[in-house]
Protein backbone atom coordinates (compact mmCIF):
# COMPACT_ATOMS: atom_id res chain seq x y z
CA UNK A 1 0.00 0.00 0.00
CA UNK A 2 1.46 3.79 -0.62
CA UNK A 3 0.95 6.13 0.87
CA UNK A 4 1.15 9.95 0.04
CA UNK A 5 1.11 13.32 2.53
CA UNK A 6 -0.13 16.64 1.70
CA UNK A 7 -0.46 19.61 3.89
CA UNK A 8 -3.71 21.69 2.73
CA UNK A 9 -4.42 25.51 4.44
CA UNK A 10 -5.47 25.60 7.85
CA UNK A 11 -3.05 22.74 8.99
CA UNK A 12 -5.30 20.26 7.44
CA UNK A 13 -3.15 17.05 6.04
CA UNK A 14 -4.32 14.98 3.55
CA UNK A 15 -3.19 11.28 3.66
CA UNK A 16 -3.69 9.52 0.30
CA UNK A 17 -3.67 5.75 0.36
CA UNK A 18 -3.10 3.39 -2.77
CA UNK A 19 -4.38 -0.06 -2.58
CA UNK A 20 -5.31 -3.05 -0.23
CA UNK A 21 -5.26 -2.20 3.15
CA UNK A 22 -4.86 -5.33 4.50
CA UNK A 23 -2.12 -7.02 6.40
CA UNK A 24 0.40 -6.01 4.35
CA UNK A 25 -1.13 -2.90 3.32
CA UNK A 26 -1.51 -2.04 7.54
CA UNK A 27 2.43 -2.98 7.76
CA UNK A 28 3.31 -0.63 5.06
CA UNK A 29 1.33 2.59 6.60
CA UNK A 30 1.61 1.78 9.90
CA UNK A 31 4.63 3.78 11.32
CA UNK A 32 3.86 6.78 8.91
CA UNK A 33 0.31 6.68 10.66
CA UNK A 34 1.55 6.71 14.15
CA UNK A 35 3.82 9.93 13.50
CA UNK A 36 0.59 11.99 12.19
CA UNK A 37 -0.86 10.58 15.46
CA UNK A 38 1.75 11.90 17.22
CA UNK A 39 1.95 15.54 15.59
CA UNK A 40 -1.13 16.21 13.23
CA UNK A 41 -4.56 17.74 14.90
CA UNK A 42 -6.53 17.69 11.50
CA UNK A 43 -6.12 14.64 9.02
CA UNK A 44 -8.44 13.98 5.88
CA UNK A 45 -7.79 10.44 4.36
CA UNK A 46 -8.94 9.57 1.05
CA UNK A 47 -9.56 6.50 0.33
CA UNK A 48 -10.83 6.82 -3.18
CA UNK A 49 -7.71 4.12 -4.41
CA UNK A 50 -8.08 1.83 -1.60
CA UNK A 51 -9.75 -1.64 -3.11
CA UNK A 52 -9.72 -3.66 0.44
CA UNK A 53 -10.37 -3.01 3.98
CA UNK A 54 -9.56 -5.36 6.56
CA UNK A 55 -10.02 -5.39 10.34
CA UNK A 56 -6.13 -4.48 10.47
CA UNK A 57 -6.82 -1.68 8.62
CA UNK A 58 -9.56 -0.78 10.74
CA UNK A 59 -6.93 -1.16 13.99
CA UNK A 60 -4.97 1.15 12.39
CA UNK A 61 -7.18 3.97 11.50
CA UNK A 62 -8.73 3.48 14.82
CA UNK A 63 -4.84 3.81 16.31
CA UNK A 64 -4.19 7.40 14.90
CA UNK A 65 -7.80 8.87 15.88
CA UNK A 66 -7.70 8.25 19.27
CA UNK A 67 -4.50 10.19 19.93
CA UNK A 68 -5.58 12.62 17.32
CA UNK A 69 -8.84 12.95 19.06
CA UNK A 70 -7.18 13.24 22.76
CA UNK A 71 -5.82 16.27 21.58
CA UNK A 72 -9.11 17.73 20.65
CA UNK A 73 -8.21 17.10 17.08
CA UNK A 74 -10.63 15.64 14.04
CA UNK A 75 -9.63 13.26 11.49
CA UNK A 76 -12.22 12.26 8.67
CA UNK A 77 -12.63 9.35 5.46
CA UNK A 78 -13.90 10.31 2.12
CA UNK A 79 -14.07 8.48 -1.18
CA UNK A 80 -14.53 5.71 0.68
CA UNK A 81 -16.06 2.20 -1.60
CA UNK A 82 -19.21 0.43 -0.73
CA UNK A 83 -17.16 -2.79 0.72
CA UNK A 84 -14.91 -0.28 3.03
CA UNK A 85 -18.01 1.16 4.36
CA UNK A 86 -19.71 -2.11 4.90
CA UNK A 87 -16.55 -2.79 6.97
CA UNK A 88 -16.27 0.26 9.03
CA UNK A 89 -19.98 0.46 9.94
CA UNK A 90 -20.46 -3.46 11.23
CA UNK A 91 -17.53 -2.45 13.28
CA UNK A 92 -19.05 0.75 14.51
CA UNK A 93 -15.68 2.85 13.22
CA UNK A 94 -18.16 5.39 11.74
CA UNK A 95 -19.70 6.45 14.77
CA UNK A 96 -16.50 7.43 15.48
CA UNK A 97 -14.47 8.72 12.79
CA UNK A 98 -16.75 10.73 10.54
CA UNK A 99 -17.02 9.26 6.77
CA UNK A 100 -18.16 11.74 4.17
CA UNK A 101 -18.63 11.94 0.40
CA UNK A 102 -15.88 14.18 -1.06
CA UNK A 103 -12.74 15.76 -0.07
CA UNK A 104 -14.74 19.10 0.71
CA UNK A 105 -16.63 17.72 3.12
CA UNK A 106 -13.75 16.06 5.06
CA UNK A 107 -12.08 19.40 4.61
CA UNK A 108 -15.42 20.44 6.49
CA UNK A 109 -15.70 17.65 9.25
CA UNK A 110 -12.44 18.38 10.69
CA UNK A 111 -12.19 22.05 10.57
CA UNK B 1 -14.29 -24.89 -9.58
CA UNK B 2 -17.69 -26.04 -8.71
CA UNK B 3 -19.11 -27.47 -5.61
CA UNK B 4 -19.40 -30.69 -7.27
CA UNK B 5 -16.15 -30.61 -8.29
CA UNK B 6 -15.03 -30.56 -4.59
CA UNK B 7 -13.17 -28.07 -2.82
CA UNK B 8 -10.38 -26.21 -4.19
CA UNK B 9 -7.42 -26.38 -1.96
CA UNK B 10 -4.74 -24.33 -0.50
CA UNK B 11 -2.20 -24.95 1.96
CA UNK B 12 -0.35 -22.20 3.44
CA UNK B 13 2.63 -21.24 5.46
CA UNK B 14 2.53 -19.67 8.96
CA UNK B 15 4.02 -16.46 7.85
CA UNK B 16 2.53 -13.09 7.77
CA UNK B 17 3.19 -12.47 3.98
CA UNK B 18 1.20 -16.22 3.00
CA UNK B 19 -2.05 -13.77 3.33
CA UNK B 20 -0.29 -12.43 -0.09
CA UNK B 21 -0.34 -15.96 -1.27
CA UNK B 22 -3.84 -16.38 -0.36
CA UNK B 23 -5.38 -12.88 -2.00
CA UNK B 24 -3.93 -14.07 -5.17
CA UNK B 25 -4.96 -17.64 -5.18
CA UNK B 26 -8.47 -17.14 -4.07
CA UNK B 27 -8.44 -14.27 -7.14
CA UNK B 28 -7.77 -16.82 -9.65
CA UNK B 29 -10.59 -19.20 -8.28
CA UNK B 30 -13.90 -16.82 -7.56
CA UNK B 31 -13.13 -15.19 -10.99
CA UNK B 32 -13.17 -19.45 -12.60
CA UNK B 33 -16.27 -20.03 -10.62
CA UNK B 34 -17.98 -17.13 -11.78
CA UNK B 35 -18.39 -15.46 -8.27
CA UNK B 36 -19.69 -12.43 -8.46
CA UNK B 37 -17.96 -9.37 -7.29
CA UNK B 38 -20.01 -8.60 -4.25
CA UNK B 39 -20.19 -12.30 -3.22
CA UNK B 40 -16.28 -12.67 -3.57
CA UNK B 41 -15.76 -9.65 -1.93
CA UNK B 42 -17.79 -10.85 1.20
CA UNK B 43 -16.19 -14.03 1.30
CA UNK B 44 -12.49 -12.62 0.78
CA UNK B 45 -12.58 -10.51 3.93
CA UNK B 46 -14.17 -13.44 6.31
CA UNK B 47 -11.30 -15.37 4.84
CA UNK B 48 -8.59 -12.59 5.27
CA UNK B 49 -9.85 -12.38 8.94
CA UNK B 50 -9.69 -16.09 9.89
CA UNK B 51 -6.36 -16.56 8.53
CA UNK B 52 -4.82 -13.56 9.96
CA UNK B 53 -6.26 -14.68 13.52
CA UNK B 54 -4.74 -18.06 13.04
CA UNK B 55 -1.31 -16.76 11.58
CA UNK B 56 -1.11 -14.04 14.81
CA UNK B 57 -2.48 -16.07 17.47
CA UNK B 58 -2.67 -19.69 16.64
CA UNK B 59 1.40 -20.88 16.66
CA UNK B 60 2.07 -18.47 19.91
CA UNK B 61 2.74 -19.63 23.11
CA UNK B 62 4.42 -23.14 25.04
CA UNK B 63 1.48 -24.72 23.73
CA UNK B 64 1.66 -24.41 20.36
CA UNK B 65 2.95 -27.08 17.49
CA UNK B 66 6.40 -26.13 15.99
CA UNK B 67 5.14 -27.78 12.74
CA UNK B 68 2.19 -25.16 11.80
CA UNK B 69 -0.16 -26.54 9.28
CA UNK B 70 -2.97 -24.23 7.32
CA UNK B 71 -5.06 -25.19 4.87
CA UNK B 72 -8.05 -23.28 2.98
CA UNK B 73 -10.95 -24.76 1.41
CA UNK B 74 -13.03 -23.46 -1.06
CA UNK B 75 -16.89 -24.17 -2.04
CA UNK B 76 -18.02 -22.00 -4.63
CA UNK B 77 -20.40 -21.18 -6.75
CA UNK B 78 -22.25 -17.68 -8.00
CA UNK B 79 -24.90 -17.97 -5.59
CA UNK B 80 -22.96 -19.34 -2.67
CA UNK B 81 -19.00 -19.28 -1.76
CA UNK B 82 -17.78 -20.90 1.34
CA UNK B 83 -13.96 -21.42 3.21
CA UNK B 84 -12.80 -23.51 5.58
CA UNK B 85 -9.47 -22.60 7.53
CA UNK B 86 -8.02 -26.01 9.37
CA UNK B 87 -5.07 -25.43 11.50
CA UNK B 88 -3.44 -26.95 13.82
CA UNK B 89 -2.95 -23.96 16.54
CA UNK B 90 -4.23 -24.04 20.08
CA UNK B 91 -7.32 -24.42 20.48
CA UNK B 92 -9.42 -21.28 19.14
CA UNK B 93 -13.46 -20.91 18.91
CA UNK B 94 -13.74 -17.73 17.70
CA UNK B 95 -17.85 -17.87 18.45
CA UNK B 96 -17.12 -18.44 22.30
CA UNK B 97 -15.88 -14.94 22.13
CA UNK B 98 -19.00 -12.72 23.43
CA UNK B 99 -20.11 -10.41 20.77
CA UNK B 100 -17.86 -6.37 21.04
CA UNK B 101 -19.61 -4.03 22.28
CA UNK B 102 -20.69 -1.12 20.51
CA UNK B 103 -18.54 1.62 20.37
CA UNK B 104 -19.55 4.91 21.97
CA UNK B 105 -16.12 6.98 21.66
CA UNK B 106 -12.72 6.94 20.78
CA UNK B 107 -11.28 7.64 23.96
CA UNK B 108 -12.62 4.14 25.49
CA UNK B 109 -12.50 2.04 22.25
CA UNK B 110 -10.46 -0.48 21.91
CA UNK B 111 -8.00 -1.10 18.82
CA UNK B 112 -8.71 -4.52 18.34
CA UNK B 113 -11.34 -7.35 18.04
CA UNK B 114 -12.68 -6.49 14.94
CA UNK B 115 -12.06 -9.24 12.42
CA UNK B 116 -14.33 -11.47 14.78
CA UNK B 117 -17.04 -8.85 14.58
CA UNK B 118 -16.82 -9.01 10.83
CA UNK B 119 -16.64 -12.23 10.19
CA UNK B 120 -20.09 -12.30 12.10
CA UNK B 121 -21.42 -9.94 10.22
CA UNK B 122 -20.64 -10.49 6.68
CA UNK B 123 -21.16 -14.05 6.72
CA UNK B 124 -24.46 -15.98 6.34
CA UNK B 125 -23.21 -18.73 8.59
CA UNK B 126 -20.35 -19.15 10.58
CA UNK B 127 -19.67 -22.85 11.79
CA UNK B 128 -16.57 -23.98 14.43
CA UNK B 129 -15.23 -27.29 15.39
CA UNK B 130 -12.11 -29.16 17.12
CA UNK B 131 -11.26 -32.15 15.27
CA UNK B 132 -8.10 -34.09 15.50
CA UNK B 133 -6.34 -31.29 17.16
CA UNK B 134 -7.36 -29.36 14.42
CA UNK B 135 -9.58 -26.15 14.20
CA UNK B 136 -11.94 -26.15 11.30
CA UNK B 137 -13.75 -22.46 10.62
CA UNK B 138 -16.37 -22.43 8.12
CA UNK B 139 -17.75 -19.36 6.81
CA UNK B 140 -20.44 -19.56 3.89
CA UNK B 141 -20.99 -16.31 2.20
CA UNK B 142 -24.13 -16.17 0.16
CA UNK B 143 -25.28 -13.52 -3.40
CA UNK B 144 -26.73 -10.17 -1.70
CA UNK B 145 -30.56 -11.04 -3.79
CA UNK B 146 -30.38 -14.15 -1.98
CA UNK B 147 -29.38 -12.74 1.59
CA UNK B 148 -31.85 -10.51 1.54
CA UNK B 149 -34.51 -12.74 0.88
CA UNK B 150 -36.50 -14.32 4.24
CA UNK B 151 -35.34 -17.51 3.67
CA UNK B 152 -31.57 -16.67 3.53
CA UNK B 153 -29.90 -17.47 7.39
CA UNK B 154 -29.40 -14.64 9.09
Amino acid sequence: MQMTQTELENGTLKVTLTGPFDIAGAGDVDLPFSVIAGRAQKVIVDFTAVDFLASIGVRVLVKTAKPIDKRGGKMALFGVNEAARKVLSATGVDTLIPVVEDEASARAAVA
Amino acid sequence: MTEAAGPAVLRLGSDLSEVARLNDWYAGEVAGAGVPPDLAGDLKLCLNEAVANVLFYAFEGDDATDAPEVEVRLLLSPFRASAEVIDNGIAFDPLSRPRAAPLTDLATAGIGGFGITLIRETAAEVRYRRAEGRNHLTMVCVARAEAQSPDAPR
